[in-house]
Order: structure tokens, then sequence, then C-alpha cells
């Protein structure tokens, strides 16, 4: 029953000229995106507070303004979120669209009680349908908030991932990897993904893989370590395992892992005299003049 | 050499290349080796260089047919060496080795 009188006050208002509020929600957008904010420039306020217009006269004019799964409903919230989005990503603050949201809240009701005459304070179910329309809008604009810091938090483990793994070409057909840190089975997929990739594309001859930075190893890395070395191999590279620690070899032996076929060398430097000898490269020192 | 499963060419300096298509059935390979190794010997052949480049998935099957084909090979004092492997196939086919292959590999022909 209440439902039906709250729809029916919805259906007036939604009767009235909607297009004198218009003016009145471009305020909070400009108080909080506008002017020294510099988020949104006046054109773009303007096209967003008509299309807030329209977006709120379509809801409230819906065959049940109250459903959240209906078109009109679903709209809105897209809305916002893009709107949240586009002020996110242009160095706004989640607090200004809450508070944006809030005000524009505020600032409909009361243009709707000018334009209709009707008291909304006395009208609890009109209220109770605003403040839960707009619950569920700032829940959007959280969302929106969290898809994008989710987004940087992607971003910026790729880049450490890849910054954290350099695959460098030292001299022709030669590449070197430092390997630091753990390695586990999502990172040794993206390593040598991107190892192989480079061996096909440049012709490398031989890859040496530095260990210095692997301070643990269990039989897990172990295995992706010799997975790793046995792909290098299928391609028809040789591969150097250099950098190998004492506490390293010693847990490789206690895992019954044989490196036998593989060339190992202490260090990086050594690792590298192994590569120029098998490319049949001699570096000397240049002579005086 | 033609055949609707392969290609063999003999090259240079005791060398050649076999190329297989997608007739090669690696599960019934008695015949094939055969076939190959007489061709091989009648050639002279040294070094065999076994194109992968078509081969996008090598596994346990496959794998033990080049192993088999590689270990023929050596017995006939040829040396098996493939080429071309691809990177998803060497990824791949590295996951499910639990020892070095019977076969030599390079990057191209030399």
């Amino acid at each position: 029953m209440e439902t039906q009188k709250t729809t029916e006050k919805l259906s007036a208002l939604f009767k009235l000229a909607m297009g004198d509020i218009g003016a009145a929600l471009e305020k909070p957008a400009q108080t909080y995106f506008g002017g020294s904010a510099n988020l949104l420039d006046d054109n773009e306020i303007t096209d967003l507070s008509l299309e807030l217009r329209y977006l709120i006269s379509g809801l409230i004019g819906a065959a049940d303004p109250f459903s959240r799964s209906s078109p009109e409903f679903r709209a809105l919230e897209s809305f916002f979120t893009n709107l949240a989005r586009k002020v996110l990503t242009r160095g706004g603050k989640v607090d200004d669209i809450v508070r944006y949201t809030q005000n524009l809240q505020e600032t409909l009701i009361r243009a709707l009680e000018q334009d209709s005459g009707i008291e909304f304070t006395r009208s609890r179910s009109v209220l109770h349908y605003f403040s839960n329309i707009f619950i569920e809008l700032i829940l959007a604009v959280f969302r929106a908030y969290l898809d994008q810091k989710d987004e940087t938090i992607r971003t910026q483990e790729s880049e450490l991932r890849e910054t954290s793994t350099p695959i460098t070409e030292i001299w022709d057909g030669v590449l070197t990897l430092p390997i630091i840190g753990t390695l586990d089975s999502s990172r040794t997929m993206i390593l040598m993904e991107s190892l192989l990739n480079r061996i096909s594309i440049e012709h490398t001859k031989v890859v040496v893989m530095d260990l210095t930075g692997v301070n643990s190893i269990d039989s897990q890395v172990s295995h992706h370590l010799i997975q790793m070395v046995r792909a290098v191999q299928l391609m028809g590279s040789d591969a150097i395992l250099t950098g190998i620690r004492p506490e390293i070899a010693r847990a490789l032996t206690s895992l019954n892992i044989d490196l036998g076929d593989i060339v190992t060398r202490g260090s990086l430097s050594d690792g590298l005299k192994a590569a120029f000898k098998m490319l049949g490269i001699q570096v000397s020192p240049a002579t005086a003049h | 050499m033609q055949n609707e499963g392969f290609h063999l060419t003999a090259l240079d300096q005791g060398r050649a290349l076999f190329e297989p298509q997608h007739g090669v059935d690696p599960a019934r390979p008695e015949t094939l080796i055969v076939t190959l190794l007489d061709r091989l010997r009648v050639w002279r052949t040294r070094h065999l260089y076994y194109d992968l480049s078509r081969v996008e998935v090598i596994d346990p099957v496959y794998l033990r047919f080049l192993n088999q084909f590689a270990r023929a090979c050596r017995t006939a004092d040829i040396r098996m060496v493939c080429i071309h492997m691809q990177p998803g196939t060497a990824f791949a086919l590295a996951a499910h080795m639990d020892q070095p292959p019977a076969f030599e590999t390079a990057a191209g022909i030399d």
C-alpha cells in the first residue's frame, strides 16, 4: 500500500516539467568538479547535468521505479560509474565524488519540492526512496574507485615483474637473465615466455642465468629452474647457470637434482667468459699505443 | 624425396633436411624410420636436420617418436638435430620432459 502511494507520488513528480531542475543539478557539479578543482569544464558539466536529468526522470517514470535491475536504474548506475572513472582518472578524489552525490541528492529533493509544491520532509516514503537510490549510486562510485585501484595494482605488479627480471642482450647472441627473489609457477611462466620469445627473435646462441639474487630454493623452484634450462636448450641455445650459492648447491643435491649436463659457473663474470668461449670470442685488454 | 607425410631433401656436405607434414603419424614410427634411414644411407648423410617449425605440439607420443628416431639415426652414425622449435612448443615440452632428449637441438641449419 505504502509502495503504491509512493509510486503515485513519484508519477506525479514525473509529470512535472523536469526541465526546470536542470539548472539546479549543475550546481553540485560546479562545486566539486568545476572552477578551481578543474576536473570537468563548463560544457562537460552542462552535458552531465542534462544527461542526469534525463536519467532521473526516466527512473521515476519507469514501470517499476523501485527495481534495481530495471534498464532505467542500470543506466543511472552506469552513468555514475563512468563519471567516477572519468573524475578519478583526472586526479579527482573519491571523497569529492561521494560528497557530490550526497549534495546532488539534497539538491534534487529541494528542486522537486519547489517545483511540485509538495513538502517532502513530510513524506518519509519519498525521502526513503531517494535515499535508497543514492546509497546504490554511492556504492557504484566506490566500486568504480576499487576497480581503478585494482587496475593500478595490476599495472604496478606487471611493471615490477618486468623490471625484476630484465633480459638483456649483453653481446651479439648472448642474453643474460639475473633472477632475483623467488621463482614461483606464475613468475616462471612469464619469465619463460618472454625469454623464449627473445631467443626466437634474436637468434640467441647462449643464455646466462644468474642466480646470485636467489636466497632459497625448494623442490618446486628447482623444478622450474630445470624446466627453464631445458626449454632454452630445446630452442637450440646453450644455457649457463651462474652464481649458485653454497646453500643453493647443498639444497639442490639434497633434492637429488643433478645439474651434471648443465653448464654452471661460479659468477656471472665467469659465465660470460664461458659464453664467449662457446662462441669462439676472445676478449683481451686493448693494447696501449 | 617426397611423400604424403613429409619432405626429405639432400643438402650439401652429407647433410639432409627432414620436414614433416601433418601426415606423419608418431604413433607408428617403424615404417617411417626404416624408409628414412634407407634413403639417408644412400645419400651418405651424416647430419639430419629435423625441421620443427610446423610442429606446434610435441606431446609424450611425439617426443617418444623423436627420441626413437634420434637413437636409430645414431646407430646409423647420423646426428639428428631438431631445428626451428617454436617458443610455445619448447615451453610446453620442457614441462613434461624428465630427462634430456636423445636428439640435439639448434636454432637453424648452420
